[in-house]
């Protein structure tokens, strides 16, 4: 479909199973032309930062949207959201929140933290193939976000 | 009261009162008897002015047959001064008196002369002491009689001897001189007489005048006591000195219920019988009544209990006219209303008192000295006396240290003078315990009808108790409160991570069948695989979670252990991982016996030692050392690798469910959770020290002390 010069995805995804439901179903949408899969926060923080593995802006391309688990090692999720939320370069990049709980504790701590969506996984695969496209519709081709 | 025999009146009392008033009354005083003497010689003096001009006549018409004019001038003079008693008043009573007699004897003397012995001299001599006895008193009346019998005596020898020879025996004895003397002589007689009559009877008509007024005064004075006497609110019964009736008042035979016309009657058996009827002690009651009549002089008071219900207080005293006992009286009250207030009162005093003293707490009463004035059986305790006789009127110096006792006496001061109400809740530690005690309490001030302050009133109460329910409820919440917070991280870690593996299955479920329509057999294997591993983690992931439920609700029966025998058994049971790690384990020697589930301890071992070869990196010499450490209050075991190390912000973390560092390692992230929660149950806590970084870590714990 469209193919926009920046069409970065950062999934931040401890378990590697979700992470591959989750590619799979970008590519079988044709939506997503790079999907960056970081496995804890320390490392999304290091892809985002430039730093680390990830050292170097042409290795790291900034994300137009964070895919974000919530329960991480080390760095949880909400953690992570507060980091770029209160960072002053990385706050403007849209955080939608992935995950398997449904808490209202952990929706309220999200939202507290300034996460732009948040989107539970659905167990049935039609549902989680049709939330990852429309995921990807709305936030690579229907949201607008300032060139630079 | 007993014997009808005799028989006093009723009025006996009063009559010989009545005599006794009578006889004063006919008594006359001394100015009365003076008055009337001088009323009697005056009506004498005036009657014999007629007799005077008579005696003129006779004498003169005597002096003139005889030729005698020295007599006739005599007889002028007397009737000159006869006249002048009887004309003129303003001489002085006696003087007139004394004149008057004189000149009745003059009288007479002339007469013996004229008349001899057969004259009326003698009758006149025999009536001068009768008159000197009216005109004065007996005395001078003596004198007189003596002065006429000595004049009678002197004549008689003068003519028995025939030195003198009256006149009139020479002379014719017909002459009417003598006649007319003699007439004169009786006539001036019964002028006496009429005189003394006159008196008599004035006399007799003021007595009885007298009499009349003093009866009326009595009888004006006895109403007014039998007035009074039916007026009063108490029963009185007068009895004399044999024991029967003199009188009784109205209030008496109400008292009692006995009928007027008993006591009117002065019926004693019947009244004594009514009374008896009524006493609830009627024995006791003659006993004292008859010992009261042996000693008539005691007075008595006693208290009557009837047997409807009524109390009397009776009073009993001696009955005095001058210095006699004529009787007793007796005086009965009804004070049943007053009784019953009283006692009424004094229940309500004991109950209070009982209440006051099986009350949980320290209470007293002070004055404004600081003094008490009620102490209860917990204020008796707080103080170390026995009694309460021996806490009232001291104050808290003479019974408390100096500091404590100013303390409290600040706190009263503040009652007593701001009125202000003091309330306090302090801890101290009992002496004699040593424990900590806590105590509430106020104190208050005490106000008397008209709102003075008149001292104080403290009431405290130990709330030990309570405040140590208080320490150990807030305990208990703030444990149940860690309990919930758990129960809810670990619910909601479930319910993450049993769903992350449906949703794996699903999802590949999903692929497999596009990969089945596409006729991808490799990517459908692909799927297949995925989704197996999601089934083994989900059983592993409830296998852990069914373990770690058993922990704490399945226990083996706690036992003493050598921690080094525990140690080497958990050591053994991974020898396969440490073996295949290449690892050294050292077991510190003699390390101290422990208290608990054995299996379980071993267990904490065992995952310790494994989680240390897991994470040990590629650390050239690895080594795990099992050991304990004494500190001053405790003893701490401990599990220390050379590994890859702990990051301290993942020191909380990593005994969290489900929560691996690594998400690649081995294992659903229960191990440490499992050890957290078995040291837990001992009443240990488990930590971790470590400086990450590959410098290796040391997990610490502790068993209760107790076991």
């Amino acid at each position: 479909m469209l193919t926009k010069s920046n069409n970065t995805i950062l999934l931040v995804e401890d378990n590697p199973a979700h992470a591959e439901i989750v590619i799979r179903s970008f590519q079988d949408h044709h939506i997503a032309n790079q999907i960056i899969h970081v496995l804890d926060g320390e490392a999304a923080l290091d892809y985002l930062l430039h730093r680390g593995q990830f050292t170097g802006v042409e290795n790291s391309p900034r994300p137009c949207v964070i895919l974000l688990d919530l329960r991480l090692p080390k760095i949880s999720g909400l953690q992570l959201l507060h980091e770029i939320k209160t960072h002053e370069t990385l706050s403007s990049i849209p955080v939608v929140i992935l995950t398997t709980s449904e808490a209202e504790r952990d929706l309220a701590l999200a939202y507290a933290n300034h996460v732009n969506s948040y989107l539970v996984k659905p167990v049935d695969f039609t549902r989680f193939s049709q939330l990852i496209d429309d995921l990807g519709i709305y936030w690579l081709d229907w949201n607008r976000r300032p060139v630079n | 009261m007993h014997n009808q025999e005799t028989t006093p009146s009723r009025w006996s009392g009063l009559a010989r009162m009545l005599k006794s008033k009578l006889a004063e009354l006919l008594v006359p005083s001394l100015a009365e008897v003076r008055a009337w003497k001088q009323q009697l010689a005056n009506n004498i003096l005036r009657s014999s002015f007629a007799v005077a001009i008579l005696l003129l006549g006779a004498g003169a018409y005597y002096a003139y047959t005889i030729d005698a004019v020295w007599l006739i001038t005599f007889y002028v003079i007397l009737v000159g001064l006869w006249i002048l008693i009887a004309f003129l008043p303003k001489i002085s009573y006696a003087l007139r008196a004394w004149i008057l007699l004189f000149l009745i004897y003059a009288v007479a003397i002339l007469d013996l002369f004229e008349a001899g012995r057969t004259g009326s001299a003698r009758v006149f001599l025999i009536a001068l002491p009768v008159l000197s006895l009216l005109l004065f008193d007996w005395r001078i009346g003596v004198l007189t009689l003596g002065g006429c019998l000595t004049t009678l005596a002197g004549f008689g020898w003068l003519y028995s001897t025939g030195q003198l020879v009256a006149a009139l025996e020479i002379a014719n004895s017909t002459n009417p001189a003598i006649w007319i003397s003699n007439t004169l002589v009786f006539f001036f007689i019964s002028v006496l007489l009429m005189a003394s009559a006159n008196y008599l009877i004035h006399r007799l008509a003021r007595a009885v005048l007298h009499l009349k007024d003093s009866v009326k005064t009595t009888q004006d004075a006895l109403s007014l006591q039998q007035a009074v006497f039916d007026a009063t609110a108490d029963g009185i019964l007068a009895v004399d000195h044999t024991g029967r009736i003199t009188t009784a008042n109205r209030k008496f035979a109400e008292l009692w219920g006995i009928p007027e016309s008993v006591i009117a009657a002065r019926n004693d058996a019947a009244a004594i019988d009514s009374v008896l009827e009524q006493v609830t002690d009627p024995v006791g009651f003659t006993a004292k009544i008859r010992a009261l009549y042996e000693q008539p002089h005691a007075e008595s008071f006693d208290l009557l209990h009837l047997k409807d219900g009524r109390v009397l207080e009776r009073h009993s005293s001696p009955q005095w006219l001058d210095n006699d006992i004529i009787g007793r009286v007796w005086v009965f009250r009804d004070v049943t209303a007053q009784k019953q207030i009283e006692a009424a009162l004094e229940r309500e005093r004991i109950l209070l008192r009982n209440l006051v003293d099986t009350m949980p707490a320290i209470i007293f009463a002070k004055d404004t000295d600081g003094r008490k004035i009620l102490a209860n059986t917990g204020d008796q305790d707080a103080m170390g006396v026995q009694s309460e006789a021996a806490a009232i009127g001291k104050t808290d110096f003479e019974i408390y240290p100096p500091e404590k006792a100013a303390k409290y006496a600040e706190e009263d001061r503040r009652v007593l003078e701001d009125g202000e109400i003091f309330e306090t809740e302090s801890m101290f530690v009992d002496k004699h315990t040593g424990q900590q005690q806590w105590v509430s309490g106020s104190k208050r001030p005490l106000r008397n009808e008209a709102g003075q302050i008149i001292g104080l009133i403290g009431s405290f109460y130990n709330i030990t108790r309570i405040k140590q329910g208080e320490i150990e409820r807030e305990k208990l919440i703030a444990e149940l409160e860690a309990k919930n917070a758990e129960l809810e991280r670990f619910t909601y870690t479930v319910s993450h991570d049993l769903k992350s593996p449906l949703i794996t299955i699903g999802g590949f479920a999903g692929f497999l069948q596009e990969d089945l329509l596409n006729g991808d057999i490799v990517q459908a294997q692909n799927d297949m695989a995925r989704i197996n591993d999601a089934l083994a983690r989900m059983e592993q992931l409830l296998e852990d979670l069914l373990e770690l439920s058993r922990i704490g609700r399945q226990m083996n029966p706690p036992d003493t252990a050598a921690f080094e025998a525990i140690a080497r058994e958990a050591v053994e049971l991974v020898r396969g991982r440490i073996t295949a790690g290449k690892v050294t384990v050292e077991i510190m020697p003699g390390l101290p016996a422990v208290y608990g589930d054995r299996a379980r301890l071993v267990e904490v071992v065992q995952n310790l030692v494994d989680n240390a070869c897991k994470y040990m990196g590629d650390t050239p010499d690895p080594r795990i050392e099992i050991g304990a450490r004494q500190t001053e209050t405790e003893t701490v075991f401990y599990v220390r690798d050379n590994g890859i190390g702990i990051e301290p912000q993942y020191r909380e973390k990593i005994f969290e469910l489900f929560d691996k560092l690594d998400p690649t390692s081995e294992g659903a992230g229960v191990g440490l959770a499992i050890v957290k929660r078995i040291i837990e149950t001992h009443g240990g806590r488990i930590w971790v020290d470590s400086e990450g970084n590959r410098r290796g870590s040391t997990f610490l714990f502790t068993l209760s002390a107790a076991q």
